[in-house]
């Protein structure tokens, strides 16, 4: 049995990472009540400024993660890359970005020990094997996000889809309401003529 | 009376007579002019970063010299590992032309490379300047009109309210 809810209830008890889950409307003169439809649409407007705005910043932080993964694997590969050459002695030739467009040639001796750069002006030295330990955490950690952002934006999307169908009810329920004003209006004005020319036959 | 060209970048600039336009079309060739601003703004401002990233490239090709050859660094191999190395090659380098090619360059070639881009950048940026002048110049003739005509109309109100009462 679904609860019928009421103006001003706009949304159930929150949702996961509290987002708010909107409420469907089931009937909407039922649902506005003694409330003045208006108003009603106004707040209905508001909350779904929220849930795109909402959208918008998830969306951004997803964004930023995708980017992030390609790099931490990335890193993986040349640690692990850097971890078989350990028994060699030769040093390993390279090329490396000096700047934007160029790149310079280098002479990489076999080495126990890798820098990590971690942001924020850290730069830190690591044993290979706690490098690659940290970075595959840092994999893991960035997926189980994504993974989280994407199923939030989900059911963000859920609810606006949901709050954008509310808004549009209640206004096409506010035309209706002027429509049958309108017209009620119309047939009194004619009833009142009507009486008048009657009463100027008689 | 102001009739300044609206010039779309065409060898004839077109001559568009501002004062006699009404006011709906003022503000549409308001829109459109804006448009237009932001866009060469953007490109200039491009332009001016790429600079910028050539001028870096220069610097940083200057640190290798022939007495720089078998320094220590740390070799970037990913955006975020590196590894300590030695400069093993200050004579050469690898300049990425574009396209998926990257041509070896002795170092002072690379640096001429680089200047000529810069030069060339800067060439643009000046290019630019001039239209971009210009634009602003009209928008604010037609702000100026679009100002004006508005004025007009509230007056015409004004006046039709104090008719009618």
């Amino acid at each position: 049995m679904t609860t019928r809810h009421r103006y001003p209830r706009l949304t159930d008890a929150e949702g996961p990472k509290q987002i708010p889950k909107a409420v469907f409307i089931e009937d909407v003169e039922d649902y506005i009540g003694p409330a003045n439809p208006l108003e009603v649409h106004r707040n209905l407007n508001e909350l779904l400024q929220k849930y795109r705005f909402m959208e918008e910043e998830f969306g951004k932080k997803q964004r930023a993660l995708q980017e992030k993964l390609p790099e931490i694997k990335e890193a993986i590969t040349v640690i692990k890359f850097l971890k078989d050459r350990r028994g060699h002695d030769e040093p390993l030739e390279t090329h490396y970005q000096l700047a934007d467009c160029i790149y310079a040639e280098a002479s990489v001796p076999p080495t126990e020990t890798v820098c990590l750069w971690l942001g924020a002006n850290v730069m830190l030295e690591y044993p290979l094997d706690d490098a690659l330990a940290l970075l595959e955490q840092n994999l893991n950690t960035a997926a189980a996000s994504l993974k989280d952002l994407g199923d939030d934006l989900d059911f963000l999307r859920d609810q606006r889809t949901t709050t954008e169908v509310n808004v549009a009810r209640v206004h096409n329920h506010m035309v209706h309401i002027k429509a049958k004003v309108l017209a009620q209006a119309q047939t009194q004005a004619q009833s009142t003529r009507a009486e008048a020319t009657d009463g100027a036959n008689n | 009376m102001a009739t300044e060209g609206g010039g779309e970048g065409g060898a004839s600039p077109q001559v568009i007579p501002i004062a006699s336009l009404p006011l709906e079309n003022l503000v549409q060739l308001k829109e459109q002019v804006e448009q237009e601003i932001i866009k060469l703004t953007t490109s200039v401002n491009g332009s001016r970063l790429a600079s910028n990233r050539f001028k870096e490239s220069v610097a940083a090709l200057d640190t290798l010299t022939p007495e720089s050859r078998g320094t220590q660094a740390l070799i970037p191999l990913t955006q975020s590992v590196y590894v300590p190395g030695v400069l093993s090659n200050t004579e050469a380098v690898l300049v990425d032309v574009g396209t998926g090619y990257h041509v070896r360059k002795s170092v002072p070639d690379a640096v001429k490379y680089c200047q000529r881009k810069v030069d060339m950048l800067k060439d643009m940026m000046a290019q630019t300047a001039g239209p971009l002048a210009e634009k602003k110049r009209f928008l604010q003739a037609v702000n100026l009109h679009i100002q004006m005509q508005t004025e007009q109309r509230r007056a015409q109100q004004r006046e039709q309210q104090q008719q009618g009462e």
